[in-house]
């Protein structure tokens, strides 16, 4: 098959140029995933030494054993502060995040400690309440005491059960988007720069099929956006995410990763088909990837997204890759129904785009 | 009569309402270099365009040595190699993968392509440089590799467009001697457009010059030159606010009909060019009109060009590649 051979000769003069610049290549994988990761990864779970004032009206000894141990966390500076209206006026400047009041009758039957909690930024509180919440019940496993009384204003709002998954399922997130992103920034922009080079005139000149240029433009985004995917998973592994699937969960997470990139690497060369602008390919690009991601669910469950929008993230067959990486590493199963459904999604949505891609390759012009 | 390595007829392009190229006719020797001229958007590059078989004619027929380049594009491809207008060299690739990418895509096999890369880099004085990339190579250098790439496949034709824009002077001479020697000695016929029509005078053995998609005059330079004026030309620089002052005196003086172009008066003269360009100066003179100064030369085909199409090559093009130059390197 010449076609195939074509393709391939080309495919390898793309990558020839790859590794001569792998260097900056690499690092412009990297970038984007690793800012995410850092950033928003670090959203409710690693805040640490977050401010709290304690006012303490009990003198007994579990009282003093309580607020020693919120002070041993990391998460929190505990200050002892004598009076509530103090305390609260602390809370008011923005300068402590919470405040725990411990009653006269802390350690007593029936008591609850009060916990007033400033929302205005609520990630930061919500950690500091877990924190609260969690020294609170061990006490109230200790001594028979149960802190979830009336007062205690304790979010147990997390995604996926544990605010610590967060990193998790934002990482499954990036892996899908950077990997269906690299098709849409290196095929179908190689594409449209080798045709303002003259490149793509001087293959058309040669007595290779058109259709050979449009595998091997396929086959080279493909190839980035793997590199991309991998690079964004081990960021993820190394800042401390899992595969609940263990090792064995790579080969759904790397087949879901490749059925977005072959997806995306049809819409990357319709769209260099027939446009020869960069500025032009940049604003269509943007525009079609960017909704897609927020729609998939990469940085929030799509159940949190307004109701109006719900059905495009159901329409969006990158929800379903997002949705299946997500449950080998935060779950740990994937049904075997559910990856052949998935599958069959995105393998339809991948042969819609590259049928798209051929027709418009046809005529594809040289200059 | 000698046979045909490119045989044109009828050609016609259409681009919606646009007509690029109108009836083409014409019919170009093996083993001669042929020079194809016009201003920007006068059907030039379309017309290349479709003998490479890169865009399909609307109507008429293209022959590559013989064959038909709508029925059997992948042989006439092979007939034929592309030097283009850019520098089209992978910067990012070697000498020698550029070349062997060439090869591959022409199918040639392994063997051949060693071969020819060795034949090839020697061709273009690159030997010493065959594992470095091109993107540190001079423009010349890249140039002359792009020129032996396109002959990587043995082609029995070599289409230039534009080889020589953007070079220096010396490197221009280099290319063109690489250019004549591949013609002389491999019997590579050559078609090529150029914007440096001292150049085309100096190496075509022919010349069609295009406007508005049709050919307005096809010759040799000698022909071409002689059918604007058997003699020589007097050119008359003077300021813009006595162009047609001056234009009205050279018809007075002469009869004949001079024609203005940029800050010149220029007129053809048969005979007598000296004395005449004396009775012109003496006029000039008798009516105080200063002028920056007063020339005779032999037409060019900077003045057929003139003539024919009413517009300098060299004014017409060279912003417009300036121009693209300067885009592609902000997005390289």
């Amino acid at each position: 098959m010449s076609l195939l051979k074509d393709a391939y000769t080309l495919y390898i003069r793309d990558m020839l140029i790859f590794k001569k610049n792998w260097k900056t290549s690499i690092a412009r994988s990297l970038i984007f995933p690793l800012t995410l990761i850092l950033l928003l990864g670090n959203l409710g779970t690693s805040a640490s030494h977050i401010p709290i004032a304690v006012v303490n009206y009990a003198s007994s000894p579990s009282a003093m054993a309580f607020i020693s141990q919120l002070n041993s966390l990391n998460t929190l500076t505990v200050a002892a502060i004598t009076t509530q209206q103090n305390a609260m006026q602390l809370l008011s400047n923005g300068d402590v995040s919470s405040v725990v009041v411990v009653p006269s009758t802390f350690g007593k039957p029936g008591s609850s400690i009060v916990l007033y909690t400033d929302y205005s930024s609520p990630i930061t509180s919500q950690e500091a309440d877990a924190a609260i919440d969690q020294v609170a019940e061990q006490f109230g496993a200790m001594t028979n005491i149960h802190s979830t009384g009336a007062g205690v204003s304790v979010s147990t709002n997390y995604v996926y059960g544990a605010a610590s998954n967060y990193k998790t399922f934002l990482v499954a997130g990036i892996v899908i988007m950077v990997a269906a992103f690299g098709s849409m920034w290196s095929g179908g922009f190689t594409l449209i720069t080798d045709r303002q080079l003259g490149n793509l005139k001087a293959f058309m000149a040669t007595p290779i099929h058109r259709l050979s240029i449009l595998l091997g433009k396929m086959a080279y985004g493909i190839s980035q956006s793997m590199i991309n995917g991998l690079l964004a998973l081990a960021i993820g592994l190394l800042y401390g995410c899992s595969i609940a699937a263990g090792p064995v969960g790579i080969i759904p997470i790397i087949w879901f990763a490749f059925l977005s990139a072959l997806g995306f690497s049809g819409i990357a060369t319709a769209l260099g088909a027939r446009i020869n602008k960069i500025e032009v390919y940049s604003l269509i690009g943007m525009a079609i990837t960017l909704p897609l991601w927020i729609l998939s669910g990469a940085f929030l469950p799509t159940s949190t997204l307004p109701k109006f929008m719900q059905p495009f993230s159901i329409y969006n067959p990158m929800t379903y890759a997002v949705n299946a990486v997500r449950d080998v590493m935060l779950k740990g199963v994937l049904p075997m129904a559910t990856l052949v459904y998935y599958s069959i999604l995105l393998i339809g949505f991948a042969l819609a785009t590259i049928a798209l891609s051929l027709v418009l390759f046809k005529n594809v012009s040289p200059v | 009569m000698k046979e045909n390595a490119i045989e044109i007829s009828h050609l016609t392009k259409k681009f919606g309402d646009f007509t690029a190229v109108n009836d083409i006719s014409l019919n170009i020797e093996k083993g001669e270099i042929f020079g194809l001229l016009g201003p920007n958007g006068a059907g030039k590059s379309t017309t290349i365009n479709m003998i490479l078989g890169l865009i399909p004619p609307t109507s008429g027929k293209i022959l590559v040595e013989g064959k038909d380049v709508a029925k059997q594009a992948n042989e006439t491809k092979q007939d034929i190699g592309l030097v283009m207008q850019e520098t089209i060299v992978e910067p990012e690739l070697t000498a020698e993968q550029n070349l062997r990418l060439f090869g591959r895509l022409y199918h040639m096999s392994e063997e051949e392509i060693d071969k020819k890369i060795d034949f090839l880099l020697d061709l273009a004085g690159l030997t010493a440089f065959r594992k470095a990339y091109a993107g540190t190579f001079s423009g010349g250098m890249k140039r002359r590799l792009e020129t032996v790439k396109s002959l990587i496949h043995d082609p029995k034709i070599l289409v230039l467009d534009e080889p020589t824009t953007g070079l220096d002077v010396q490197n221009r001479t280099k290319v063109w001697e690489l250019i004549k020697k591949i013609n002389k000695e491999q019997g590579v016929t050559i078609l090529m457009t150029t914007q440096y029509l001292e150049e085309a005078d100096e190496v075509c053995n022919r010349i069609a010059i295009i406007d508005h998609g049709k050919i307005i005059a096809l010759g040799t330079p000698t022909e071409l030159k002689h059918s604007i004026s058997k003699g020589d030309i007097i050119e008359i620089a003077t300021n813009r606010q006595q162009l047609e002052e001056v234009a009205k005196i050279v018809k007075k003086t002469l009869g004949e009909e001079p024609r203005i172009s940029g800050d010149k008066v220029s007129v053809s003269v048969s005979t007598d060019a000296v004395k005449k360009m004396e009775k012109i100066m003496n006029a000039l003179n008798a009516s105080r009109i200063q002028v920056h100064g007063i020339s005779m030369h032999e037409p060019t085909l900077d003045d057929v060009f003139l003539k024919l199409t009413g517009a300098s090559l060299r004014d017409a093009t060279t912003e417009n590649v300036q121009s693209s130059r300067a885009m592609l390197m902000r997005r390289r």
